[in-house]
């Protein structure tokens, strides 16, 4: 059986605007408890909601990579609230560039936990979150944020 | 003179997203992924998310799905 990595839910729709794709990282200015993530993802869903603005949120080891997407003007309005909050820091823009659709359309702001127990990365692999992170060049951090958007689809699928 | 495209192809980077769950992918084009499911069996999936094997093992997962891709390349020219 094919394995459906496809929007469970209806979502938000838009019409003939331009979308533009955005994924930052961030560093927590303290580790996050579970509650905390929480308060976060409900806050910045009722956010989204209102801006039309979609995406999705991971976390690990103090780390947050989220990916947005919504038209340029939202999207600034959000970065500049999502800039100056003061629970995080080192905000970085990996990638801003219009898209023809969006991802993460049935998300206001998708999140899944990462199974991560400390294990090295296999010999021969590169850690993908640790790609995002360090911000490396335009192509590995392309390839990256699809492995990401892609894990984060079958994970919220399975 | 024939000629096997497997030769043109370009190597496979690795990824691993977290614990039990891996990519690859070829010049920056998705190849599918590898997921480990409960019973510890490595779930192997091409580029359309349709599941091509299982294996116990790591290395057999990423045998299967670079044999995939090569056989996708050979045909299409495209991993």
């Amino acid at each position: 059986m094919e394995r459906n990595v496809t929007s469970p839910e209806a979502g938000i729709r838009t019409s003939s605007e331009m979308v533009r794709s955005l994924v930052y990282t961030s560093v927590a200015t303290r580790p996050f408890s579970d509650a905390e993530l929480d308060a976060l993802l409900e806050q910045a869903r009722s956010r989204n909601a209102a801006l039309q603005v979609t995406g999705m949120l991971s976390y690990r080891n103090g780390s947050f990579v989220q990916f947005l997407e919504g038209s340029e003007e939202h999207l600034a309005e959000l970065m500049t609230d999502i800039s100056a909050d003061s629970r995080h820091t080192d905000v970085r823009v990996l990638i801003d560039e219009p898209i023809a659709e969006r991802q993460f359309s049935s998300w206001t702001m998708g999140y899944q936990r990462m199974r991560t127990s400390g294990k090295p990365v296999p010999i021969g692999f590169r850690d993908t979150f640790t790609d995002l992170e360090q911000g490396a060049d335009d192509a590995t951090t392309a390839r990256a944020a699809r492995e990401l958007a892609l894990w984060f689809k079958v994970r919220s699928t399975s | 003179m024939s000629v096997s495209t497997n030769r043109l192809a370009g190597a496979i980077t690795w990824a691993r997203i977290e614990d039990d769950f891996f990519v690859g992918s070829r010049d920056g084009e998705f190849l599918g992924f590898i997921d480990v499911e409960e019973s510890g069996l490595y779930v192997v999936c091409d580029q359309f998310s349709r599941p091509i094997g299982q294996y116990s093992e790591l290395d057999g997962a990423m045998a299967a799905l670079r044999d995939a891709s090569n056989a996708a390349f050979d045909e299409s020219g495209v991993a």
